[in-house]
Formats: C-alpha cells, sequence, structure tokens
C-alpha cells in the first residue's frame, strides 16, 4: 500500500531578509536623527528664495516670536555652562552647581536676569509649556546684549543667526541688530524658509 | 511544529500511535524581532528632520555712524517703505518725489527693481521700513534685491522727511 503524501503547507514565512532590512533602515534613520530641543515658541518664518545652510553646530539664536519678544537659544552645552558661569558672576544670581547643570541643559531662555534662578528651578513640563515674556532690551536694560556679548565670549566661533516670526514687528528686529551692530556682530543670518517660496 | 517529514517515519504505525520525531526544529519565529525592529523604524522616521533650515546672510556696515557714508546722486537713490498691512511705496530721490504704490508680488516689486535697475545706472535702493511693517516685509525685500541682482543697497532708518513725503502722498491718494 502506497504512502500517501498529505500536502502540507509550510506554516511562516521566512522573516530573516525581513528583519535585514528593518534594521537597516532603523540604522539609517538612526544615523540621520538629530535631536533639536524644542524652541521656546512657536514662530512661522518666512519664506526667500537664500539657499546657504545652517550649521550644525555652533550657533547663536536669537528668536524673536509675533508678539515682539526676544529669547536666546544656543548649542553646545559645554559652552552653555560657560555661559551660564559668566552670566552667574555678572548678574550675582548665586546659582548652584546644580543650577548651572540645569543651564547648561537648557535648550532656551527668556527670562529676565532677575528671574533666571526660579526659571531654571520649574518643572520641565511647566517649562516646555509657558511662554516666557521674553528677554528685556530696553536701552537701559539690555540684557540680550549682555547675553550675546558673553556668548561670544565664550564661543568666538558661532554664527549668530536671528530666527524671527514672519508677523513680528520691525522695530524688535531694528533693536536686535542695532543690539548686534554695537556688539561689532555685523555679519549674521536670518532663517528662511525655501520652500515657502515661489508656489505659483 | 514538527511540519517537516522525511518521509520514512511519516504514517508508520507502532500501535496506532504516530512516532513524532523528536530533531529540533531550527527555526526561530523572527515576527517580535521585525515588530520591534519596525517600532523602531517608525519612531526614528517621525523624529527625523532632513530639511535644514535655509539662511539668508546679511552684512550690516561696521560703522553706524554717517559720516563715512558716501554721498550719491538723489537720482539714483529708489526708497522703498514697506509699511503696515503689507502695504510698499516707493519714489526716487528726496526732493518733491512722487509716489507709488507697489506690493511684494512678482510684477509688483520685481518688475519695479528690474526696470530701475535696467534705467537707472548704479541704482542704490534704500530700504526704510515704517514702524508698522513686520519682519517678513523686510525678508521679501532683501529677497527680490537678491533675486534682481541690485548691488547696492541699504537698510537705515526712517526719516522725518521719508514720514512727510508719505503723508503728503496719503493726503492726496
Amino acid at each position: 500500500m502506497a504512502i500517501r503524501k498529505t500536502p502540507r503547507y509550510k506554516h511562516g514565512i521566512d522573516m530573516t531578509p525581513m528583519v535585514d532590512l528593518g534594521f537597516l533602515l532603523v540604522s539609517f534613520f538612526m544615523m540621520m536623527t538629530q535631536f533639536t530641543p524644542p524652541d521656546p515658541v512657536q514662530v512661522s518664518i518666512p519664506g526667500s528664495t537664500a539657499d546657504s545652510k545652517l550649521p550644525d553646530t555652533n550657533v547663536i539664536t536669537v528668536l524673536i516670536s509675533k508678539e515682539g519678544s526676544a529669547y536666546f537659544m544656543m548649542d553646545r552645552k559645554k559652552v552653555l555652562r560657560s555661559l551660564g558661569k559668566i552670566l552667574n558672576a555678572r548678574w550675582r544670581l548665586a546659582l548652584t552647581g546644580d543650577e548651572l547643570d540645569l543651564f547648561s541643559h537648557q535648550a532656551g531662555f527668556g527670562v529676565p536676569a532677575s528671574g533666571l534662578k526660579d526659571f531654571l528651578n520649574l518643572p520641565d513640563e511647566v517649562k516646555k509649556n509657558t511662554v516666557f515674556p521674553g528677554i528685556p532690551m530696553d536701552p537701559g536694560n539690555n540684557e540680550l546684549s549682555e547675553w550675546l556679548k558673553y556668548a561670544k565670549a565664550a564661543n568666538p566661533e558661532a554664527r549668530v543667526v536671528i530666527k524671527g516670526d514672519r508677523l513680528a514687528p520691525y522695530p524688535v528686529i531694528k533693536k536686535v541688530m542695532d543690539t548686534m551692530q554695537d556688539l561689532d556682530i555685523n555679519r549674521f543670518s536670518l532663517i528662511t524658509d525655501r520652500s515657502k517660496k515661489n508656489k505659483g | 511544529m514538527g511540519e517537516i517529514s522525511n518521509g520514512h517515519e511519516y504514517g508508520k504505525k507502532n500501535d496506532g500511535v504516530v512516532k513524532k520525531s523528536n530533531k529540533a526544529t531550527p527555526r526561530v519565529d523572527m515576527t517580535p524581532v521585525v515588530d520591534l525592529s519596525f517600532l523602531l523604524l517608525t519612531f526614528f522616521m517621525l523624529t527625523t528632520t532632513f530639511i535644514k533650515p535655509q539662511v539668508m546672510d546679511l552684512v550690516l556696515p561696521e560703522d553706524k555712524t554717517e559720516i563715512n557714508q558716501p554721498m550719491v546722486n538723489e537720482e539714483r537713490v529708489l526708497s522703498l517703505v514697506p509699511d503696515g498691512n503689507n502695504k510698499l511705496y516707493w519714489f526716487i530721490g528726496i526732493t518733491d518725489p512722487e509716489v507709488h504704490e507697489t506690493d511684494y508680488s512678482e510684477t509688483g516689486i520685481r518688475h519695479l527693481l528690474l526696470e530701475q535697475n535696467k534705467a537707472v545706472n548704479k541704482i542704490v535702493v534704500l530700504i526704510k521700513p515704517n514702524k508698522d511693517s513686520t519682519y517678513e516685509n523686510l525678508v521679501n525685500i532683501l529677497d527680490e534685491l537678491e533675486i534682481t541682482e541690485v548691488a547696492r543697497y541699504a537698510l537705515v532708518d526712517i526719516t522725518e522727511e521719508d514720514l512727510n513725503i508719505l503723508k503728503t502722498y496719503m493726503g492726496k491718494g
């Protein structure tokens, strides 16, 4: 009696190539990713046809919101720490070592010097969800000027860029530019968005 | 998961019980690995930003004082005054100039700049933003100057005279 072979399907597809592919893509995206910290305020940047690229590191950003407040941002935690030390001494903030650590991990600043200590001690959630008043830059009390001056001193290589909201009022932009000119920062960049231009 | 049969053992009955081969199956179930890898893939895909921001470089004069500013024939000076509500005025010269209104479109300012650049030799464009104008207006103008290849331009403060010129124009219009 012949043995009847029952046709049987192999269950389960070979997943190995799929895993290969999956991990290839994972490693690709892992390398491409750089975790950019969120901005202190959301800004909608204007469009232009300019196409030079912003460098990855050594950037000091002055963010200008729609309401006309200025925020200070800087990369490089090490440099940020030395900036924290300088400002601590300059404004007599009496920051502790822990607070300096917090300072160096902070992505953006938007509070006057007097409120800096309290600001650093806020919980992360609050920092993320609050819109801070911005750094004062009135003629008598131009703290933005000090931020920029000492940031430039801490990292002379840094490039200063302005990231302004489309609707930021011109007088504020002018104040920021004047501040920079007074500090001999005559070369800077405006962040614009190429994709917003030439839609038609 | 003993799906693999080798023909010899299969179907041989031994007291009515099919004898199972006790070979270990070499197959590992890869599905959870795939799940994991695709989870990571999705995460990194969502966090990646490919587009680096573009920047427009700007160089301001080192000296803000007016001593070093060259004198220019006023016929060669085109003043652009961005105002509130995305309005844009322009005039040539400073003595009783004729004020015109234009806009930020291609047929507006770009046309104007191209035309004036051709008509006037060595044109100098002064940007005098009024206090109600926005950052976008400034960026637009700088961009158009770049596009139309106007070599000489400056960002200056708006003066009383300019404001008066505009006021007269608005009074008429």
